[in-house]
């Protein structure tokens, strides 16, 4: 609370914050101790009000004397009518920028290239053993395939890089080239991000007693290989008895092997193959969000209507401004949507990115859902000449002779730019709201 | 000073209840049944226009009960007119805020 208040009296001029201060402590400390919490938390509430009246009422009494701390806040563009509407989503953006920037996982993502897995590469595993052996892969790479072009196996082991304890992938020359992260297969070794920053970006490395060189770096935030490598040494040929990870880029055409199938081996019991697409292992966080605005769309519409009055009819020439405006205070939820999204959901999966995806999605629906429809609502009736909120609403006509007669509000903007007339009742000759332009001779009700 | 026709009947609300014996905010409130919200700019509006004076209590009587001092508002001899006028505006006035206990009025 008190926090609260210090912030608010950011507002005040320096020489009246210690008295207002004192005034609000003073009252919430009697009403807490007497009444509770509940009454002080609705005592508070009118804290920004008196804030702002005081604000006012010095202003008022030295016009161009006062002074704020905070230069911004002072400037009188504070005052203009099209800041204040803004400043939430803008605020908004700022807050989600530092949160996705703040969370490692996030970071990253926002860092790195991003990375779009080939919809035909799976991920194989036996459902016996996690692993398959460097001979059976090899046996199925000598066979005819109906379902795969290619496979590419892979090992991961703790190795020393620079120095370094890292998990290094030896891998089949392809690897590379199926994860579609490169062209052909090149001697050297490919780091992830993470692993590139912690060895300090090296052209060079030394594996145990070689020296290799840094072919290029993986999306790693992106790109969820089992067990999860930090480098990929690619090689021809590896020991038969490995065992490792297999991947398979499925041909086209090939039946639908998403629950799996059955491999039959030569004197051996046949193997039950697991199958796991890479698009599921891989974060597409651009996807995901895309998907939560698809989902926000229906919500919008399937959610409470936005009553009448969204959007008054107008001249062409005047319907651009509310209209970028709006566009604007938009654009700005949804970035910060995506950045918070993608915030919220890299720091509660950290240890299992592959689920991000998911709780991504629901997280921009979540931030979205209300702030867009906040939005909406209050650009309902603007002027659409200096964008202030239209105000002293007069009820014209009663709803009993709405046959002869309209019925409805009109709203009034503050600076005599014209006049929105909502039907209450709609009629089949009044059915949307209007805007009514007032031209320079109705100036003189307005000079005030 | 504001004119006696011009307060609103708000405005006219709190100073009855000041003028009747609730001293600091959150007694209006109670006694008003209007918001915090409401309440504090309108005494900032009225001691603005001189209808009303802010006192803060004394330093030693709070320190003796060990609380903080608080802020007291009293009506100035010019509401005097003002609240005649207008509770001959608003009939209704003094009914809606009953008049505040001994203890209230300190």
């Amino acid at each position: 609370m008190n926090a609260y208040l210090r912030l608010l009296s950011l507002l005040l001029p320096v020489q009246q914050r210690y008295t207002w201060l004192s005034e609000w402590n003073a009252e919430l400390w009697h009403v807490r101790s007497e009444s509770g919490w509940v009454p002080a938390l609705h005592l508070l509430r009118g804290a920004v009000a008196d804030a702002r009246e005081l604000r006012a009422l010095t202003e008022k009494e030295s016009p161009a004397g006062w002074s704020l701390t905070l230069p911004w806040l002072q400037s009188r563009i504070w005052t203009q009518s099209w800041i204040q509407p803004l400043a939430f989503p803008l605020a908004m953006f700022l807050i989600m920028a530092c949160a996705a920037v703040y969370v490692p996982g996030s970071r990253d993502v926002l860092l790195s290239r991003s990375y779009n897995a080939p919809s035909s590469i799976v991920l194989l595993k036996d459902a016996e053993h996690p692993t398959i052996s460097y001979a059976t892969y090899a046996e199925w790479t000598r066979r005819r395939q109906s379902l795969f072009d290619e496979f590419a196996f892979y090992v991961v082991q703790k190795r020393y890089v620079n120095g370094e304890h890292l998990r290094v992938a030896t891998a089949s020359s392809n690897l590379i080239r199926m994860l579609g992260l490169g062209g052909s297969a090149a001697d050297g070794m490919y780091l992830s991000y993470a692993a590139a920053k912690r060895l300090g970006y090296p052209s060079q490395v030394r594996l145990g007693a070689k020296m290799m060189r840094v072919q290029g770096m993986l999306p790693r935030t992106t790109l969820q290989l089992w067990d999860d490598p930090e480098a990929i040494v690619l090689a021809d040929r590896l020991p038969a008895g490995m065992h490792g990870r297999v991947l398979g880029a499925v041909a086209p055409g090939a039946p639908d092997i998403n629950w799996g199938f059955s491999v039959t081996q030569s004197r051996l019991p046949a193997l039950r193959i697991h199958v796991t697409p890479l698009e599921e292992r891989v974060l597409m966080p651009g996807r995901a969000f895309l998907f939560a605005c698809v989902i926000l769309l229906f919500a919008l519409a399937g959610t409470r209507p936005l009553a009448r009055g969204n959007g008054l009819r107008m001249p062409m020439r005047l319907r651009w401004r509310p209209a970028i405006f709006v566009g604007v205070q938009v654009l700005l939820l949804l970035a910060s949507a995506y950045l918070g999204s993608l915030a919220i959901a890299m720091s509660m999966t950290f240890s299992r990115p592959e689920d991000a995806t998911g709780v991504q999605a629901f997280a921009a629906f979540l931030l979205l859902l209300p702030t867009i429809r906040l939005t909406l609502r209050s650009n309902r009736h603007r002027c659409p000449c200096c964008l202030r909120k239209l105000g002293h609403p007069a009820r014209v006509g009663q709803p009993s002779a709405a046959f002869l007669n309209w019925y409805g509000t009109e709203l009034l903007c503050a600076q005599g730019h014209g006049m929105a007339h909502i039907p209450d009742m709609p009629t089949t000759w009044f059915s949307e709201p209007r805007w009514m332009p007032l031209d320079s001779s109705w100036a003189v009700l307005f000079s005030q | 000073m504001a004119e006696t026709g011009k307060l609103s009947h708000t405005a006219a609300l709190i100073l009855h209840a000041i003028a009747v014996g609730y001293r600091y905010g959150f007694s209006i409130m109670e006694s008003t049944g209007l918001p915090s919200g409401t309440v504090y700019p309108a005494l900032r509006r009225l001691e603005a226009e001189g209808l009303i004076r802010s006192q803060w209590e004394a330093e030693a009587i709070a320190e003796k009960e060990q609380r903080p001092p608080r802020k007291y508002y009293k009506t100035t001899a010019a509401a005097r007119p003002v609240l005649e006028a207008s509770r001959s505006r608003y009939p209704l006035l003094a009914a809606l805020t009953a008049p505040a206990e001994e203890k209230e009025r300190v």
